[in-house]
């Protein structure tokens, strides 16, 4: 299809915001290699000693894996949930599904610390305080709505026919859901995915109410002595963070080609 | 629920027994390990509630350090009880909201004087225990009836050498006086300091600042709104003077060497005038380990060779009078109850600010929004 | 009794339960609870609503808090629609990279990028220092510690919150429907602008409704990047709750934060069709 000149001018603009999104973290890596014991651009010198703190302090080693256990449930809860929360009102889709769907959104407009406080209240009697549990139920209804959002974008433009056709071909709900819809929507589902999981992965206003020792998440461990100083230790974070994403990438590159290869002999 | 029944009962049974003398201490003391509980509280028949070491709730970062080695060691060595630390910051919402709530986690915060004049009154906090706590080893209006100040910490103000090497300023009227001092300023944004800067810039005598003009304060600091930055965390002063953002930067006091050597000495810290606030000792009402063991905790914070090791370890200035002599010299200049500095700083009024405090924040927020 | 209920209930409500009963039974009674404060903290009666009118603070921090976050959602989308447009038009490997880069800019934690911008736009950052050393500018242009700096700190934040929800309605679309008009002869901005943007409203509404929404929530951020100066309602709610005690407060503007948005969605449905726009049938 012929590009028109729109869509190439439009091209250039996409990679400069990309560029622009991505310079705080091109910032980062100089920054974790600063001297110094605050967060600042290392004028000379540099250091390893943050990625040494990062790999050798237990606490910050047991803090990555707790945020990534927490995280990953709540995304995986929550995604379940939402998505089957926003297939549910598309197939109702009425007055009242519009309704419900407003009022789900109530966790997403709450201030943080209100919520925070609500879920201090209640988790108190049913001792889910400073609990991986506890912690994965509240991200996950923090980020329920999140998931509802994107995967009720994503099922607007899926046709109820296709569904239709489905079921009257003889296929059972479940089955329409699992081989016509879901598939369809799948860039939706793992949009939300996402979107719960670096929720619950930068979460810090609820997390600082309902953890006191037991759960020590990486935000919190960002969090510690903010009073006095940044420690450049977040920054040697962020940097191994991207450094996996990009090789991840790179590995996903390999893997494609690799299959297109196989596929062409 | 059957297992608390039984072991309160079994402890009950082991207190009385032991007291009967048909235990031996030793025996007793396993006991009441095994069950997880500090033997002073069993005797006090006070089985379920006390636990076997002392929470400190208070900011993390290098207090967790400081406070353990200068106050949570002797401690344990004299009663076994450790100390351990909840990082996530005692302010006075989250204070309030654990007492109401009836799970109290906490024995002891590391936070504000004034908070014990918020939260005394309403029942949130337990009254101090003068018969073991000394009154007379701090400043006489700092031992109130539910807080008593252990460190004494204050808001002074850092100064680019670079900027005004040959004539420093070297009081508040200065820092406020953006005429013969040009470049921009940083304040501190939850009021308390800002206001007392304010006051004595515009002419208030140090010791006859409370209670507050507000009036007169806002005034001086809205006109000087354009050039000044506000911080809410040390952090943030920490980075606006470091990045060179400001000319004149307020900061806590105890951190004014640490800032000084981060800026190789470009900035230096003036301590005339500066604000001495009293850092206290609170406790929750319905403390896990109990009133008799937190009282005595606090009470070994008191002595001068802790808080000489906080002095070091955190920049915090004792608040113990027979510490004052005790101070290194190379601390002296940074210190705020040192011979050459006592006399200089201007001392905060707890009861004020934990009175009126709430209405000073919101109205100094109005007023640099 | 089972079939009739089935016939009368539609069997999507089966699917909403769960998370329905989530938010009710876990979530619901206690922000209900908190809210309540508003009419009885610290007395009983509609005095923390009156000092919307008295307090000239209340309403000027509602409105620029309204005011930042419009203009963050407005640029955040149209920035995320620019790229999720060129990601959808890419090869697959250009893609790919695309979707890394906006990856690798969502991994970052809010404290890094809060101080990777101070350091990028301060007094004497790079840029500053940059355009200094070129003699572009003779004296450090203030990019941050104003509203300036919170606009760049949240636009940064919310654009890939904004490219996901477009990308995603935008991968669903039925790309034949372009070609079509093609053939018929209209040009290349002439079916972008009649075909295929209204096609995508479901997901510029999804990408608007997201974005302004955490915008509201938002405080961290502007808090650092706008020097203390710029506060917005979420900072003052936190700051009424922890530290000025005044709880009543903290619940009205809460209450009617709540009560905005709602306002804001009733307003959407009467240009649009929300059950269409958020995923319903066409019926």
């Amino acid at each position: 299809m012929k590009q028109s000149m729109l869509a190439m001018f439009n091209r250039t603009g996409a990679w400069v915001l990309l560029f622009f999104l991505v310079l705080p973290a091109l910032i980062s890596i100089p920054v974790s290699l600063t001297p110094k014991r605050f967060l600042s651009m290392p004028k000379g010198e540099l250091s390893l000693r943050h990625f040494e703190k990062l790999f050798t302090s237990p606490e910050w080693l047991s803090s990555f894996a707790q945020s990534a256990i927490i995280a990953s449930s709540t995304a995986l809860l929550a995604t379940i949930l939402g998505t089957l929360c926003a297939i549910g009102l598309w197939r109702v889709s009425s007055k009242y599904s519009e309704l419900v769907r407003a009022f789900l959104l109530l966790p997403l407009i709450i201030p943080q610390i209100i919520s925070a406080m609500a879920f201090y209240r209640l988790w108190i009697p049913l001792g889910l305080l400073d609990s991986y549990p506890g912690l994965i139920i509240a991200h996950t209804i923090l980020a329920g709505p999140m998931v509802l959002i994107t995967v009720s974008a994503s099922l607007a433009n899926f046709d109820p026919k296709l569904e239709q056709a489905s079921k009257n071909l003889g296929a059972s709900n479940w089955a329409t859901m699992r081989r016509v819809i879901l598939p369809s929507i799948r860039p939706g589902v793992f949009a939300g995915a996402l979107f719960a999981f670096i929720l619950s992965w930068d979460e810090i206003v609820v997390t600082l109410f309902i953890s006191k020792f037991n759960v020590y998440t990486l935000p919190r461990r960002m969090w510690n002595g903010i009073r006095e100083n940044t420690d450049p230790t977040v920054a040697a974070a962020a940097v191994v963070l991207i450094a996996i994403t990009v090789i991840a990438f790179g590995v996903s590159t390999v893997l494609s080609r690799r299959r297109a290869q196989t596929q062409n002999d | 629920m059957q297992d608390k029944q039984f072991m309160r009962e079994t402890l009950v049974e082991g207190a009385e027994a032991f007291k009967a003398g048909r235990m031996n201490r030793r025996s007793f003391l396993t006991l009441c390990a095994m069950a997880g509980v500090a033997s002073s509280a069993v005797m006090v028949g006070d089985a379920e509630a006390a636990a076997n070491e002392i929470v400190m709730w208070n900011w993390g970062g290098q207090s967790e350090e400081c406070h353990g080695n200068a106050i949570g060691k002797p401690f344990e060595e004299a009663t076994g009880m450790p100390l351990r630390f909840d990082t996530s910051g005692p302010l006075q919402g989250k204070i309030r909201e654990m007492v109401d709530s009836g799970n109290v986690t906490a024995d002891v915060c590391d936070g504000d004087l004034f908070d014990a004049i918020a939260l005394g009154p309403s029942g949130h906090l337990e009254a101090i225990d003068y018969d073991v706590v000394d009154k007379a080893k701090t400043l006489p209006n700092y031992a109130v009836e539910h807080g008593v100040s252990i460190i004494l910490y204050g808001y002074a103000f850092v100064y680019d050498t670079e900027a005004y090497g040959d004539t420093p300023p070297n009081s508040w009227a200065d820092f406020f006086d953006t005429a013969k001092f040009p470049g921009k300023r940083s304040l501190y944004k939850w009021a308390n300091g800002s206001l007392e800067a304010a006051l004595m810039a515009d002419g208030v005598s140090k010791d006859e600042l409370y209670p507050l003009d507000m009036d007169r304060a806002l005034a001086k600091l809205v006109a000087m709104k354009d050039d000044s930055l506000y911080w809410g965390s040390g952090s943030e002063a920490h980075s606006m003077v470091v990045n060179g953002e400001v000319s004149m930067g307020m900061v806590w006091q105890n951190r004014g060497r640490n800032i000084e050597i981060d800026t190789d000495g470009r900035y230096k810290l003036v301590m005339n005038e500066a604000l001495a606030m009293p850092g206290a000792y609170i406790v929750p009402k319905g403390n896990p380990a109990g009133r008799e063991a937190i009282m005595k905790f606090i009470a070994t914070a008191q002595d001068p060779a802790a808080q000489l090791q906080l002095l070091e370890c955190l920049g915090m200035t004792p608040s113990n009078p027979e510490a004052f002599a005790m101070i290194p010299e190379d601390q002296q200049p940074y210190a705020i109850t040192s011979a050459m500095n006592i006399d200089k700083v201007a001392f905060n009024d707890p009861v004020w600010w934990g009175e009126n405090g709430g209405d000073a924040v919101n109205a100094f927020l109005e007023a640099i929004s | 009794m089972i079939d009739s209920l089935r016939k009368h209930v539609s069997p999507g409500w089966m699917l909403v339960a769960p998370f329905f009963m989530l938010v009710v039974v876990l979530y619901l009674g206690p922000i209900l609870n908190i809210l309540w404060l508003s009419l009885t903290d610290p007395e009983p009666g509609l005095q923390n609503y009156q000092k919307l009118y008295t307090n000239d603070t209340l309403l000027r921090i509602i409105w620029t808090t309204f005011r930042i976050c419009l203009i963050t959602t407005i640029i955040s989308v149209a920035f995320g629609y620019s790229i999720a447009y060129a990601m959808v038009h890419a090869h697959q490997k250009r893609q790919k990279l695309m979707l890394t880069l906006l990856l690798v800019s969502f991994w970052i934690s809010i404290l890094v990028r809060t101080f990777s911008w101070l350091m990028l736009l301060g007094h004497n950052g790079l840029l500053n220092n940059a355009l200094e050393t070129l003699n572009i500018i003779s004296e450090p242009v203030a990019f941050v510690r104003n509203e300036l700096g919170v606009l760049i700190g949240m636009v940064h934040y919310m654009v890939p919150y904004a490219v996901l929800p477009l990308l995603v309605n935008m991968q669903t679309l039925d790309t034949r429907v372009m070609s079509a008009s093609r053939n018929l002869g209209a040009t290349g901005s002439q079916t972008f602008f009649r075909i295929y943007l209204p096609l995508t409203k479901p997901g510029i509404v999804a990408a608007c409704l997201l974005v302004f929404i955490l915008s509201l929530g938002f405080y961290v951020t502007p808090a650092i990047l706008g020097g203390g100066k710029v506060l917005m309602v979420a900072e003052y709610i936190s700051v009424q709750l922890l530290v000025t005690l005044k709880w009543g407060t903290a619940a009205m503007l809460a209450a009617l934060m709540l009560f905005g948005v709602l306002a804001l969605l009733y307003i959407m449905s009467k240009f649009m069709k929300l059950s269409t726009v958020f995923g319903g049938s066409t019926s």
